[in-house]
């Protein structure tokens, strides 16, 4: 896809990320738990919510340690500022508050959990206005520009399931190019509470044991609390650009990709010059259902079908669960942090890769087929200058983003 | 840059009142929410004044799916074919079949102007990515039960 005449052509930027996951309130503690296998999964407790859990469902993901829930839209204001402070913290004085921003939010579910059980339709406040007449994000959207005291030339919030946060990137790219703004700070973040508990266990998806993406005895995933930030600039540049953002969608099914993975293949096919400069690690979505991880492996198997050296592929989900609309964003802080420090991190959990797949999944076992130690030669003789990070959304929105160094 | 802007819309009678031609494209369309059985309902009827399909997809969801989610909290929170539904984007689904389309899709919010925000977001596309032509904006508006197509494309 080629730019208009009139788009500014220079590459976008990474200046700053900031997360807060379950495993760490900072990007450094992020990385080290994805590099030390920490074991962050915890029981939640049941006892304040409205609908009580069905005998049998003993809840357990990856949470934000000693927080108040009584409000969810209070916790995710108060995550989603500490994770820009993080990311803006090395930027130039007054550089968002001097030049034209942007900001961008990501999320799935916002502070639903906050309003969606109350037995009127009218008012929890009494204030005369319903929860209802608003979307759950975009008051998040605004308490954080408040917040944050920016003056945003441009703002909206992105809600497209598990692929939200690369959908994000993709909008910032366009308005970076469009030249309506200098940066861009783009936001995710999701908390896990009942409702979404509730409806992921009634799909059958949340695994007894542990996320296991591509193991050959995977039964699902947990989901994550996470707040995250990645600052984007054309006018300020770094060593680590966002080389590329796609989208695409199919109507297969509400909840799970095609066979083919064919959306998921056409985003990724259509990231610039990948054939030319094929990317040496994927950051696999890698959800450990059965589902995504026979497309994501068919969808990597046809798209470097002709590339003499294979990537790698690795995720993060075991790690810090699954994220919903915070991760894509969190796969692309943690593809910088390999860009700059040159260390790939494994999948802690997956013993056995799945014998039917035709990848190579960074694990630790090394005697399993295709299965690379950390410290292999994958590690010692390979310069990772590309990322290509993946996410697989219900409804079918998937979308793919390329992460290179300089 | 200039745009132009056409804007169809149709009221979708819910819960239907029959069997959708659309049906056979659709996994389960009984079990659909209201914006999910509305979108294709209004594409099947407004199909031959919309044209060619579009080149991307804006769907503008004011309030997201609040009244699905309420559903789905308020009858036990244990439905699966309810909790399907409580994203603002899986209405797309059922459209998308019925279009027999895929493609580069966005879900937008920014209420109380999210399909104006949308319709600005479309317009950004047109300006920086020459290959796209024209852009439907779909938008669902749960008070009217109205569906509105608005298609963007370059003057």
């Amino acid at each position: 896809m080629g730019l208009s005449s009139t788009a500014d052509q220079k590459p976008v930027s990474i200046i700053g990320t900031g997360c807060s996951t379950a495993t760490g309130e900072t990007v450094s503690g992020f990385v080290s738990a994805l590099h030390s296998g920490l074991d962050a999964l915890v029981p939640v407790s049941t006892e304040t919510w409205k609908v009580a859990p069905k005998p049998g469902f003993e809840p357990r993901a990856f949470r934000w340690a000693n927080n108040d829930r009584s409000s969810i839209r209070k916790l995710l204001g108060e995550k989603l500022l500490q994770v820009f402070k993080e990311a803006s913290s090395g930027l130039p004085s007054g550089s968002l508050q001097r030049d034209r921003i942007g900001v961008v939010l990501a999320s799935t579910k916002g502070f639903t959990e906050d309003f969606v059980w109350n037995e009127s339709s009218g008012s929890s406040s009494g204030s005369g206005s319903s929860d209802f007449d608003i979307d759950p994000l975009t008051p998040l959207l605004t308490d954080f520009v408040q917040a944050a005291g920016l003056i945003p030339a441009r703002k909206v919030c992105v809600s497209n399931a598990c692929a939200s946060s690369l959908a994000a990137l993709y909008v910032a790219r366009t308005w970076l190019h469009a030249d309506r703004v200098d940066h861009v700070v783009v936001l995710a973040c999701d908390a896990i509470d009942s409702f979404v508990l509730h409806g992921f266990h009634q799909l059958r998806v949340l695994s007894p044991d542990r996320t296991r993406p591509f193991s050959g005895v995977r039964t699902g995933f947990h989901l994550g609390d996470a707040a995250a930030c990645v600052v984007l600039s054309k006018k300020i540049q770094s060593s680590v650009h966002l080389l590329d953002a796609r989208i695409d969608s199919e109507g297969h099914a509400a909840t799970r990709p095609s066979h083919s993975g064919d959306s998921l293949l056409r985003a990724a096919r259509s990231l610039e010059s990948l054939n030319l400069n094929p990317p040496e690690l994927v950051i696999a979505h890698g959800t450990s259902t059965q589902a995504n991880d026979v497309t994501e492996d068919r969808v990597f198997t046809a798209l470097f079908a002709e590339t003499p050296k294979k990537p790698v592929i690795t995720g993060t989900k075991w790690s810090v669960g699954h994220t919903l609309g915070a991760a894509g964003l969190l796969d692309v802080i943690a593809a910088v942090e390999v860009l700059k420090t040159q260390k790939a991190f494994p999948i802690f959990t997956t013993a056995e890769v799945d014998s039917t797949f035709q990848n190579q999944y960074l694990v630790q076992n090394t005697a399993q087929k295709f299965a690379l130690n950390p410290e292999s030669a994958f590690q010692r003789a390979t310069t990772i200058n590309r990322i290509m990070v993946t996410s697989l959304g219900f409804g079918g929105v998937h979308a793919a983003a390329l992460v290179g160094l300089a | 840059m200039t745009f132009n802007r056409q804007t169809l819309s149709a009221k979708i009678p819910f819960p239907a009142k029959e069997t959708p031609t659309w049906a056979a494209m659709s996994d389960r369309w009984y079990q659909l929410d209201q914006p999910g059985y509305s979108l294709p309902q209004a594409f099947t009827l407004l199909k031959e004044d919309l044209g060619a399909l579009p080149d991307l997809i804006l769907l503008a969801s004011p309030q997201a799916s609040n009244p699905t989610d309420r559903d789905f909290a308020r009858s036990g929170a244990n439905s699966p074919s309810k909790f399907v539904h409580t994203l603002p984007n899986i209405r797309a689904v059922s459209l998308l079949q019925a279009m027999e389309w895929s493609g580069p899709l966005l879900c937008v919010q920014n209420d109380p102007s999210t399909l104006e925000s949308a319709v600005e977001e479309a317009e950004l596309e047109l300006e920086t990515k020459p290959e796209l032509k024209r852009i439907w904006v779909i938008s669902f508006n749960a008070l009217e039960s109205e569906v509105s197509f608005t298609i963007v494309a370059r003057a």
